[in-house]
């Protein structure tokens, strides 16, 4: 479904880290290469969801590194419950990743 | 040509370039009005300012936001690559609501901004860029108040052009 979001959890008692790491080139935008003008693209919004409910919102902007990395804890957590990581981005472009811990 | 000059011409510009100029507003800010629907409360305003009194006043308005010893910013004291600065935000603080993170010579100050839910607990680890050495500021929101923690973090090659 997904190949830009890849997700690692780690489960330490009834806390989950979530690792993403997320595809995009996060670029700035406004200068030029080539004689050509770059578009800002970066990821405006990140969201997870743990069991249907969000419990993580990011706003990012464009001081966010290329391909960026994200970690959370999240609390109450228990082996086979579902993990959903969104993310959308300036140009509207959005995708998807849903897993188990 | 006085200004008033100036407002009549603009007025009276042929209907085309009108009709052009009210169709680039709209393919401009419609994506932008769809994106607020499908996420409430992106703070744009914080976005777009650009000095750290700027985003500090949109994000929190007059609000004390006292340092406090139980948030750690964890990151290198020196960053060799400004484009990528691993940094890492804990805090003991168990009723965290948001955390953000400004930097304090970035052209946008404000590089992000984290909402938590309750069982989200006060942790946060991402890679951010600096545009060049400078101080990291990280706000966290909880129920009983607003506290921040300050890191200097030293940049060889800056990371705005990335």
């Amino acid at each position: 479904m997904s190949n830009s979001i890849k997700v690692r959890i780690e489960l330490r008692g009834n806390e989950a880290t979530v690792r993403m790491l997320i595809r995009h080139p996060m670029e700035i935008g406004g200068r030029r290469k080539n004689g050509e003008y770059i578009a800002p693209h970066f990821i405006t919004h990140v969201s997870c969801k743990h069991n249907g409910l969000t419990v993580a919102q990011a706003h990012w902007g464009p001081g966010i590194s290329k391909n960026p990395y994200l970690s959370l804890v999240i609390g109450g957590a228990n082996s086979g419950d579902k993990i959903e990581v969104r993310w959308v981005d300036n140009q509207g472009a959005t995708d998807e990743y849903g897993t188990e811990i | 040509m006085d200004e008033r000059d100036l407002i009549l011409t603009i007025d009276r510009a042929p209907t085309r370039r009108r009709l052009l100029r009210a169709a680039i507003t709209a393919a401009c800010t419609l994506p932008f009005a769809w994106i607020k629907g499908a996420f409430a409360a992106r703070p744009i305003e914080a976005f777009r300012a650009e000095t750290v009194a700027d985003t500090v006043a949109v994000l929190f308005g007059d609000r004390p936001i006292p340092e406090s010893d139980r948030i750690r910013i964890s990151a290198a004291d020196l960053a060799e690559n400004g484009s990528v600065v691993p940094i890492k935000i804990e805090t003991d603080f168990t009723d965290v609501t948001a955390v953000s993170i400004i930097a304090m010579k970035n052209p946008v100050p404000l590089v992000a901004k984290f909402a938590f839910s309750t069982a989200t607990k006060g942790f946060v680890a991402t890679r951010i860029k600096l545009a060049s050495s400078s101080e990291v500021i990280a706000v966290v929101e909880t129920g009983s108040g607003t506290y921040q923690a300050r890191k200097p973090i030293e940049v060889t090659i800056g990371g705005c052009s990335v």
